[in-house]
């Protein structure tokens, strides 16, 4: 019923681009983790492709949902990506302060991966507290780095690009920026208005893609 | 052209002022059988109070259709000095929405939601139910809010 409510507000946008939280939740476990197998079983055969074999206490690289569910069975112990490690995380916090437009490359699902983690294997990451903390900070500054360009927008803007923004962040501000500049665009072409102001345009990046600068001509 | 409002079915006459929907509007017009007005929510007097302070402007009271109908008859008039202030208007606002969007149903913020045409509340509650969903999420609480009503409903019964 909520996807037909959608469908009726946002009509002409494909479905696949309204992912709810929890798709993309599933979506990010696909990601591959590090496990510490303490079962011995041969290479199993996925639709994603093979994974193993498993030998105790061998690290083997297997899809985040895998992980999970090994861990809470206790039949693995994961091994937390470089990236959470709590001395990387304050790097990154510390460069997320610094820079005040550009976004630190993070992975694109690190939200959803380290809450993952930190629910299921809390015990696998080194100073989950501090962890925890860390990456309220991060989230936090990052938001802030959002908000603050979407409030740039000021007419008729093609499109937005946001250089390494996860996908939680584009959860959370992709409907609104949608409907954003569906409506200046509507407004802008009832009389075939283009106004004075340089153009806006800057493109709804997916966050792999390479690391540039925002392109918008204003600051953002 | 005959007035088929009045059972006495009256010629219109000439030169007369009357009020008529949008839409007929729009065909007269097109038809060039009828000069529009431009409402006195979009004349120039209201532009340069709107103008002056775009976020002070209770859009909800004037007319809670302000912009759709804004693009319209701005479009019916080819009056590009409408949009302008339209799309100004509607940037000075949206500034003001982003900011207030995470504690949008506080009191503190009533005063301001109080004025916003119907557009602009449809920006406010897709920012926001985005904003809360993250939040929940963020909580760990991802119950919908059906299942923690139906949840609040079974205590009374339980606690017996």
């Amino acid at each position: 019923r909520e996807r037909e409510r959608e469908r009726e507000r946002l009509p002409g946008l494909a479905m696949s681009q309204l992912l709810s939280i929890k798709e993309t939740e599933f979506v990010a476990q696909d990601q591959l983790i590090t496990i510490l197998p303490n079962f011995r079983m041969p290479e199993i055969s996925l639709v994603a492709g093979i994974i193993g074999p498993f030998e105790p206490q061998q690290p083997v690289q297997v899809p985040l949902w895998l992980a999970l569910q090994l861990r809470k069975e206790g039949k693995c112990g994961i091994i937390a990506p470089d990236w959470l490690d709590i001395d990387n995380l304050q790097a990154t916090e510390a460069q997320e302060r610094q820079d005040e437009k550009n976004f630190t490359p993070l992975p694109y699902h690190y939200a959803e991966i380290a809450s993952m983690l930190l629910k299921t294997a809390q015990s696998d990451v080194k100073d989950s507290r501090k962890v925890r903390t860390v990456l309220a900070n991060i989230s936090d500054l990052r938001s802030c780095k959002i908000k603050s360009g979407l409030k740039s927008i000021k007419g008729k803007v093609d499109f937005i690009k946001l250089n390494n923004i996860s996908a939680m962040e584009l959860y959370g501000i992709r409907k609104f920026s949608i409907k954003t500049l569906n409506t200046f665009k509507s407004l802008s072409q009832a009389t075939g208005y283009e106004p004075s102001q340089i153009s806006q345009s800057a493109s709804f990046g997916n966050s792999t893609q390479s690391q540039s600068q925002f392109s918008q001509e204003d600051d953002f | 052209v005959t007035w088929t409002e009045n059972s006495s079915g009256e010629n219109l006459k000439a030169e007369s002022r009357v009020q008529v929907s949008l839409w007929l509007a729009d065909t007269l017009s097109t038809r060039e059988m009828v000069e529009l007005e431009i409402p006195d929510f979009l004349g120039k007097q209201f532009e340069q109070n709107f103008l002056a302070d775009p976020v002070a402007m209770n859009l909800r009271d004037r007319c809670p259709l302000f912009y759709e109908l804004g693009r319209r008859i701005s479009g019916l008039f080819g009056d590009s000095s409408m949009t302008s202030m339209l799309l100004k208007g509607l940037a000075a606002r949206y500034k003001e929405i982003i900011v207030r969007s995470t504690v949008w149903r506080s009191n503190t913020h009533a005063p301001f939601a109080s004025k916003l045409a119907s557009l602009e509340e449809h920006l406010v509650n897709t920012k926001y139910n985005a904003e809360r969903k993250l939040y929940k999420w963020t909580t760990g609480d991802l119950r919908s809010s059906r299942e923690l009503s139906r949840k609040r409903k079974a205590q009374p019964a339980n606690s017996l």
